[in-house]
């Protein structure tokens, strides 16, 4: 893979689509607090794709404290969706303390605190009411063995899997961005494997 | 032969004009469901032969609205249908072709209209 990514670009875009799907969620879950119908499948896979789709983006753009908040709120609308929890009138108004707190998160990030250093005991505090472990996961690094200077490029082999739309990742949107970076990119479209209507 | 348009959902709409399938708004994850039983519901107006599929009303797409289109350009072709795609808005055919579900001759499964090809 030749080129580089815009790392400057990326984060400003993530800004304003951090901004959006913060808004998205924070809509849904007013919505069930006014009275919406709780076991709406449609309307926590929408929640559950913004809160996804915000802790991937921010991990990519390096908003780690963004991405490692809402990785919980992704992790309760998972077990909502499957069926594990119900969202109870506390973990409402909880997560609509979240959205404030994500929100905060990205005017920090973009005020110059990437990892939301500043924010960091509120954060705490409200993963303890919502029942999470606060600082959940961290960054996971890798070394290439061998590897003394930068690396001349890689090959990369990726295959979408059956939830990649109930999980907020849309195949079409990531190839897109992907062929804008990658020097030598081959897509091809498993027709086989595309659900009948 | 004509159908009322058929909701898919708040933002998107299918109807069958003649030898026509007019595919209207946002195929977007969201309208996924509805489109797909939308689609399923008008199969018994549609013409048998030669079927436009004019996608020009398409205001927005995404993966699963490429999946869509896929999977009803096999179904058409596989009941003896000949789908044409027309109108095919840029960012449909920048989404299919993102996908390696389709070039200037050919989009989605279906063949693009003549007419459209470079």
């Amino acid at each position: 893979m030749t080129g580089g990514i815009d790392i400057g670009e990326a984060v400003a875009a993530f800004m304003v689509e951090g901004r959006d799907l913060v808004e998205q969620l924070e809509a849904g879950l007013l919505r069930i607090e006014q009275g919406h119908d709780r076991g709406d499948r449609e309307l926590v896979n929408a929640m559950f794709r913004a809160a996804h789709t915000i802790k991937g983006s921010a991990g990519i753009v390096g908003l780690e404290g963004l991405s490692r908040f809402t990785h919980h709120v992704e992790t309760l609308l998972d077990r909502v969706r499957e069926g594990l929890a119900t969202l109870e009138d506390a973990q409402l108004t909880l997560l609509l303390q979240c959205c404030d707190h994500m929100r905060a998160l990205i005017i920090v990030a973009e005020a110059g605190d990437p990892s939301g250093e500043a924010l960091e005991a509120a954060g705490q505090d409200i993963l303890t009411r919502l029942g999470a472990t606060p600082g959940g996961p961290r960054p996971v690094t890798a070394t290439i063995p061998g590897a003394a200077g930068p690396v001349a490029g890689f090959r990369l082999w990726a295959a979408f899997g059956e939830d990649c739309f109930r999980d907020g990742l849309d195949p079409a949107a990531a190839m897109a961005y992907l062929a804008q970076r990658v020097a030598d990119l081959e897509v091809v479209l498993a027709a086989d494997r595309i659900p009948p209507l | 032969m004509s159908a009322a348009a058929l909701p898919a959902g708040a933002g998107a709409t299918l109807d069958v004009h003649g030898a026509c399938l007019r595919l209207h708004g946002e195929w977007v994850v969201a309208e996924a469901e509805g489109l797909r039983a939308a689609v399923v519901a008008l199969w018994p107006g549609l013409p048998p032969g030669r079927l436009v599929v004019d996608a020009s009303a398409v205001s927005e797409i995404d993966g699963a609205g490429i999946q869509l289109l896929v999977a009803l350009g096999q179904a058409l072709l596989a009941t003896g249908h000949d789908p044409v795609l027309r109108g095919a808005p840029e960012r449909l055919r920048r989404a299919a072709a993102a996908l390696g579900a389709g070039d200037a001759l050919r989009c989605c499964g279906m063949v693009v209209d003549a007419s459209e090809a470079p």
